[in-house]
């Protein structure tokens, strides 16, 4: 079964589209990272998913259900950690978590929960009084009451020092361990990278990519690059290193010879081809298109993109 | 009974920030300026005309607690996002509404009862006595009218989307209600009489000006109290102003939860 389909779903405000035709699956026992810069239309995505928004055409269902009827049954099952929700100011961390304890009539220790989030010694304090990290982690720790069958986490990360982030993952991995499915938003791809089994590219409300972390770094432009500095010219060498297999291009500029590869497991042949001519190596130097370029260039950031 | 987690963290909210025991003292301190008012402007005051004064005090000030108790129920949730994390939660939006309404009527109401309860042992050292059934029926008239102007406003809260739009609305139609309701029988009599009301307007008259919530409050607590006036004629029969009642209770919440039913929450 999938754990969130949508079919062609539009939003539309006036004449601005927030959200044009997207066709979205996740599958049940995933974790899903749901990216794309500001703006791109995922909040407003998840926002018609939690059934908060109405969509302007197209469906959506989540855990089997249209959203349209999307009842208690359904939304007990979900845990969701919203974007740009404050919390309530005059009350403890301990009354946010019973609250959400008494509404999804679940037995959860507020405790346990906050010790799990990494904020054990704050559940008496008012929320008022937290950073931003820790409000995120209570609302972490709120998402995580009744061990739901779904995570929507939006934005997850946000507000969150690298350690906490660190932990978001850890927090996120564990869930998905227990069979859940996590479905999380970020603008930012390399906090995606260690956790996804899959990821979808949100940009100006369409899906402009949707693969595996691997799947999508090999549908990059470019690949990986090894580019050798030479202390002498030698003729051949470009010829030389062409032909080993998994080298797609070569091309010399003065001193320095440039290497395309198929697969980063290619530079080693490559370099032993470059050292079994005379040449002698100066420098090399290996460098692997990261996630952030992927992004940026599937969502039209990279410099020079068009326009 | 999920409504009843709202209501009891919204009550929890108000207590924590100090609006219940701020009302509660206003409360009291009004009660008993209130009815020592008379005692101290006339020698041979009675604590009927204690009561009469506090009765004209509450029929302005209660509305405005209860529109400054309402009116950010909802739209204020709105506002700070808080109100997607209540409706991400298996929660139906008009279990939001009726928690929040009875939340907040909470916050109106107990007060009231305490200030007034306070109240009762300050009348009986200035006057020797308190006539039982006319305080209570003064009680029952400013709860009513307090539980039904947090209703408007809960209503109207949710009804919009931002802030200035629902105080605009609450204050507009206090404004309506309060001081200019009243021009509405005189100018229908204007017009079709060509001068003024005299001494004894006709029951038209009278039964516009009933259809404000502060005399249909008043109107329903002598019913509850004193029993039905079946002399007077039908449309200003204390039942009457009961039906009034119920229409201010039930519409502006009504029209605030079909409106809130329907609106993206972003």
């Amino acid at each position: 079964m999938l754990a969130v389909e949508t079919e062609g779903l539009i939003k539309q405000y006036g004449d601005v589209v927030a959200v044009d035709g997207l066709n979205l699956t996740v599958e049940e026992g995933e974790i899903y990272g749901f990216l794309g810069p500001n703006g791109a239309g995922k909040t407003t995505t998840i926002n018609m998913l939690l059934g908060l928004i109405h969509p302007s055409g197209g469906s959506a269902q989540v855990l089997g259900q249209e959203v349209g009827d999307h009842i208690r049954e359904v939304r007990s099952r979900i845990g969701v950690l919203p974007a740009h929700s404050e919390l309530y100011d005059r009350l403890t961390a301990r009354k946010h978590l019973e609250f959400v304890v008494g509404v999804k009539d679940a037995d959860d220790d507020p405790d346990a929960l906050l010790e799990r989030v990494g904020i054990p010694d704050a559940a008496d304090r008012p929320a008022g009084d937290f950073s931003t990290g820790m409000g995120q982690r209570l609302r972490l720790a709120m998402a995580l009451v009744d061990d739901p069958d779904l995570l929507v986490l939006d934005e997850p990360t946000s507000g969150l020092d690298p350690n906490g982030a660190r932990q978001m993952r850890r927090i996120i991995q564990e869930e998905n361990d227990r069979g859940a499915t996590v479905f999380f938003s970020s603008h930012i791809m390399d906090q995606v990278e260690s956790v996804c089994d899959r990821v979808g590219v949100l940009n100006q409300g369409t899906l402009v990519a949707e693969d595996t972390v691997v799947g999508l770094r090999d549908a990059a432009v470019g690949g990986p690059q090894l580019s050798v500095t030479l202390e002498n010219t030698v003729d051949g060498v470009a010829e030389t290193v062409q032909t080993v297999d998994g080298v797609t291009s070569v091309a010399v500029e003065g001193n320095t010879l440039r290497a395309s590869l198929a697969s980063a497991e290619m530079k080693g042949p490559a370099m032993n081809a470059v050292a079994a001519t005379d040449a002698r190596i100066a420098d090399f130097e290996f460098s692997e298109e990261s996630l952030e370029d992927v992004f940026a260039t599937l969502t039209g950031e990279a410099e020079g993109a068009t326009a | 009974m999920y409504w009843t987690d709202v209501a009891r963290k919204d009550f929890a909210d108000a207590v924590r920030s100090r609006m219940v025991w701020a009302l509660s003292g206003l409360m009291i301190l009004f009660a008993a300026i209130g009815l020592y008012i008379p005692e101290a402007t006339g020698s041979d005051a009675t604590v009927s005309d204690g009561v009469g004064v506090l009765s004209g005090v509450m029929g302005v000030f209660i509305p405005i607690v209860a529109i400054v108790v309402g009116y950010m129920s909802i739209v204020g949730e709105r506002e700070t996002g808080s109100v997607r994390m209540l409706l991400s939660l298996p929660l139906k939006r008009w279990e939001v509404l009726a928690g929040k309404l009875v939340g907040r009527a909470a916050v109106m109401v107990i007060p009231v009862l305490i200030g007034f309860a306070v109240a009762v042992p300050v009348a009986l050292a200035v006057y020797g006595d308190l006539p039982g059934t006319d305080y209570a029926e003064f009680v029952t008239a400013v709860v009513l009218l307090g539980a039904t102007f947090v209703t408007i406003a809960v209503g109207i809260s949710g009804s919009v989307d931002s802030r200035g739009k629902a105080l605009a609305l609450v204050l507009g139609l206090y404004a309506v209600l309060q001081f200019f309701w009243s021009l509405i029988p005189s100018g229908l009599y204007y017009l079709t009489n060509g001068e003024p009301p005299g001494q004894d307007p006709p029951i038209w008259f009278e039964a516009i000006n009933r259809i404000r919530p502060a005399d249909a409050a008043l109107s329903v607590s002598e019913g509850l109290w004193n029993g039905i006036s079946t002399s007077e004629p039908l449309v200003l029969q204390e039942w009457f102003a009961g039906v009034i009642l119920l229409f201010w209770l039930a519409v502006p919440v009504l029209i605030g939860y079909l409106r809130f039913d329907h609106a993206d929450i972003s």
